[in-house]
């Protein structure tokens, strides 16, 4: 019997782990789209990372967790959130809320499909208040957005939930 | 009644005194409002909305601080000593005809550099001789000024969000002291914690001088109780700033030293980016 209930409740929590909002694109004006860091689970095809990103839970996290990367001794942790395609333009939130994202500059740069920058900005992530930045605004369309984070920067840098919202 | 007429001149002549008297006590601390030591609530509803005004002035003109100069060329020291880093940044940016940044920062692990301009956006690393570059699909732009009450929201889930400047220029980790949105939308949210202590000069700048205490999240994350921050008065450029623990020793500090603000010879010259013969793209 209580083989079963401990098997019910790992069932449970695995369909409520796996079976989070999912949250692909509205495309249309007014309209929003979400990712997470691991959007709807590890391996995901909307995000892909290159440096020590390390997998977290925080209830301080947007749904509960994020991707942590610690200063490495050379080149650059990158972190990349890949949007589906979309003719509008609009601007860009990101969830800033841990308090072991203390890196002083962490750069987000958007790009469109053909891999162009339409905009980028460096933030503070020690600095930053805690809850949604609205940082970046697209003039022109956009499908992915990177982070990177240079390995002479000695202060953690966080990847989480990223908006986009569409005019 | 000799008596009587001098009463009712003498209440008339204090009613004159009175009526002229009130509205130039309110006028004085309008206009003195630099003069104010602040953590203090204003004593009357009048003084509170003249005092927010001010404030949200330097908000938003630290916020907005790239409307404010054109070219710009200096260093900062940038340190903390609770997380341990230790930072020297040279910049140089040109923000009007044809817009350049360079930014480089260096630390105990290397050098890297930041370069912006409308055909390109790169990152270098000097240290072990790779880069980063995309192509520029717009042009750049200042943006247009943000107005803090468009700036500061809380949504329908109750939960805060901060807007940033539209600018598409970006300026690296230079925008810790150029263009500190973080400290005007964060450090400065709560009027109540923070007031303007004065004026100085500072580099041959006329600044303001703000101070305050953090709110609770920001104690808890930065391990830091007060700041005071010197703020160029002109252009909104944040060129000193330091944050004190609860026994006031120094956690966090940024200072300039030295910065040029749209001088004639920053006019003519060059941004340019370093050579990257023998560099190799990052992969």
């Amino acid at each position: 019997m209580g083989k079963k209930i401990i098997l019910c409740l790992f069932l449970l929590g695995t369909v409520l782990f796996f079976d989070q909002e999912k949250t692909y694109a509205g495309c249309g004006s007014g309209s929003s789209s979400i990712l997470d860091n691991d959007n709807n689970g590890f391996d995901s095809p909307d995000n892909d990372y290159s440096g020590s990103w390390k997998h977290e839970y925080s209830t301080n996290s947007y749904r509960g967790d994020h991707r942590y990367a610690a200063p490495t001794s050379s080149g650059y942790n990158l972190y990349w959130w890949y949007f589906s395609s979309c003719s509008l333009t609009g601007t860009s939130k990101v969830y800033l809320w841990n308090t072991k994202f203390n890196a002083t500059s962490v750069t987000y740069v958007a790009t469109n499909s053909s891999g162009s920058q339409i905009t980028s900005k460096s933030i503070n992530q020690r600095n930053a208040p805690g809850g949604w930045s609205s940082l970046l605004s697209f003039s022109k369309p956009i499908s992915t957005i990177r982070l990177s984070h240079s390995y002479n920067n000695d202060g953690g840098a966080g990847a989480d939930g990223i908006q986009l919202n569409y005019n | 009644m000799k008596k009587l007429n001098q009463l009712l001149g003498l209440i008339s002549l204090s009613g004159f005194i009175l009526l002229f008297s009130i509205p130039n006590q309110l006028s004085f601390n309008s206009d003195n409002q630099t003069k104010i030591k602040s953590h203090v609530n204003a004593e009357s509803s009048q003084t509170q909305i003249e005092l927010l005004s001010s404030k949200t002035e330097v908000q938003e003109k630290m916020l907005n601080s790239i409307h404010h100069f054109n070219n710009a060329k200096g260093s900062f020291v940038y340190a903390s000593n609770d997380v341990g880093f230790h930072y020297s940044i040279d910049y140089h940016v040109k923000l009007n005809n044809s817009i350049k940044v360079k930014v480089n920062v260096k630390n105990a692990k290397g050098t890297t550099e930041t370069f912006l301009s409308d055909e390109e956006a790169t990152e270098i690393d000097h240290k072990s001789k790779q880069y980063m570059s995309t192509k520029m699909g717009t042009k750049l732009s200042k943006g247009t000024e943000l107005k803090i009450k468009d700036a500061i929201k809380t949504n329908a889930s109750g939960q805060k969000e901060y807007t940033y400047p539209d600018t598409n220029i970006n300026l690296g980790m230079a925008s810790n002291s150029l263009q500190s949105s973080e400290i005007a939308l964060g450090f400065l949210e709560d009027h109540n914690l923070w007031g303007i202590s004065g004026t100085e000069i500072f580099l041959d700048r006329n600044v303001t001088v703000i101070e305050g205490s953090l709110s609770d999240s920001y104690r808890y994350k930065l391990n830091t109780e007060d700041f005071k921050i010197w703020m160029d008065t002109q252009t909104g450029i944040l060129l000193k700033f330091e944050t004190y623990d609860k026994d006031h020793n120094k956690v966090d500090y940024l200072e300039t030293t030295k910065i040029k603000i749209d001088s004639v010879d920053l006019n003519s010259s060059k941004v340019t980016k370093s050579d990257l013969k023998g560099y190799k793209k990052f992969n």
